[in-house]
């Protein structure tokens, strides 16, 4: 399938949010993974995933970009409109798309990141992508508890699937890039504030087992950043999950500047400083300058003590 | 008689709809709650107020300590603001970005 509109975009923010400057390259579209929460089923995408062939478009806006933009680094998800390892053809299309990266980043003096992200663990049977010059790929995982991934993200891998995945990107001398995305509560144990900060607490827990199972496999030196992002859903997902009396309809979430629904502030905040507290206690102070906050608001970084930092400044 | 608005009785509705998905005997406590308001000597509408709060209080648990605390400070309800704007801001600090 060819794709008619723009391969490359800034990535949409919204009002109010942070602007970590990466870019999303659209080179497929949809995914099968089926996660409750995942912003794809309400966008205008195909109902099957679907791969774009007409790279030669695709190579036309990377040379305007990199023609009218004097930065040297620059920052690509391909894992926002699809999980980048969806399939092998997702891959095989990813090595295309680096190949033709890697010959303009190198005849315009580009250094360039890709994020592949993904949920699942394909990489432990998927082929490698081909190294190439001016290119750095990071594998990001998204990570949360055993409990969420089986309620949440049906079809995707286990958390301990995921965590081996990591090994296997490590070997291949893959950047590593955690994304703690998105951070649900869940279980909830209750209405009350008691029960609610008792979810709270119960929550951080486990978020604390999953970080020290990394730490005991994770190359630090690899490490590309870590991303922490509470749920957050649209007007339209939050009323279709309160119709579908899913658990993802969490009573305190509230219409933010740029109309999703998040988690009331304090609560973000809680979880944010909690994990923020934890990474530090475990990889030390230096792991601050990795860590950032996907699609929040200056004034919470600012409540984390986090230092504002756009992506393409963390160069692993 | 409890006194409520139309956006009221909306906020109301969706409320029972979310909490129901977490407590299933929301209902019934919120049945007794207007059972108990009804008897309150007050006029329907400040028996509107008293029962909007309550609700309020059971979506929004954490907020809603939050609001007493700050009930002193013109903030956005929502606490979605940032708070570098505002001349009271060392006050609120610890109020608005802590459990």
């Amino acid at each position: 399938m060819k794709r008619k509109i723009v391969f490359i975009k800034k990535y949409d923010y919204g009002r109010g949010v942070f602007d970590l400057g990466e870019y999303v390259i659209s080179y497929a579209s949809s995914c099968h993974l089926g996660c409750e929460y995942c912003y794809l089923k309400f966008a205008k995408t195909p109902k099957e995933p679907v791969i774009y062939e007409n790279i030669e478009v695709l190579e036309k806006e990377l040379t305007q970009l990199f023609l009218e933009n004097k930065a040297q680094n620059f920052y690509f998800n391909l894992g926002e409109t699809t999980d980048a390892f969806l399939s092998e053809k997702h891959i095989e299309t990813i090595d295309k798309i680096s190949e033709v990266i890697s010959f303009l980043a190198e005849k315009y003096d580009k250094r360039i990141f890709l994020e592949l992200r993904t949920k699942t663990d394909n990489i432990l049977k998927f082929p490698s992508l081909n190294k190439r010059k001016n290119i750095f790929y990071i594998y990001a995982i998204s990570l949360l508890p055993e409990e969420g991934i089986t309620n949440f993200e049906r079809n995707t891998a286990s958390l301990e699937k995921r965590i081996e995945s990591i090994k296997k990107a490590q070997k291949l001398s893959y950047f590593i890039g955690l994304r703690f995305e998105p951070i649900i509560v869940y279980p909830v144990l209750g209405i009350t504030y008691e029960k609610v900060i008792k979810s709270l607490k119960g929550l951080i827990i486990s978020y604390n087992k999953i970080l020290e199972k990394i730490s005991s496999i994770l190359d630090f030196d690899l490490l590309h950043s870590i991303s922490l992002g509470t749920l957050r859903l649209t007007k339209k997902q939050y009323k279709y999950l309160k119709e579908k009396k899913s658990k993802l309809a969490f009573f305190e979430m509230v219409l933010s500047p740029d109309k999703k629904y998040r988690y009331s502030r304090p609560i973000r905040v809680y979880i944010y400083q909690e994990l923020i507290k934890s990474l530090k206690e475990i990889f030390g102070e230096k792991i601050v300058n990795k860590i950032y906050l996907a699609t929040e608001f200056t004034y919470i970084w600012k409540a984390c003590n986090l230092p504002l930092k756009s992506i393409v400044q963390l160069l692993g | 008689m409890i006194y409520l608005t139309f956006s009221q009785r909306k906020f109301i509705k969706e409320t029972i709809e979310i909490l129901s998905i977490f407590c299933p005997e929301v209902k019934t406590l919120i049945k007794e709650k207007i059972k108990e308001i009804k008897k309150l000597d007050k006029n329907k509408f400040q028996k509107g107020e008293i029962f909007f709060s309550y609700i309020f209080s059971l979506r929004y648990p954490v907020l809603n300590k939050k609001l007493a605390a700050l009930k002193n400070y013109k903030v956005p309800w929502n606490l979605e603001f940032d708070e570098d704007n505002y001349s009271f801001k060392d006050e609120i600090k610890n109020i608005i970005n802590q459990l």
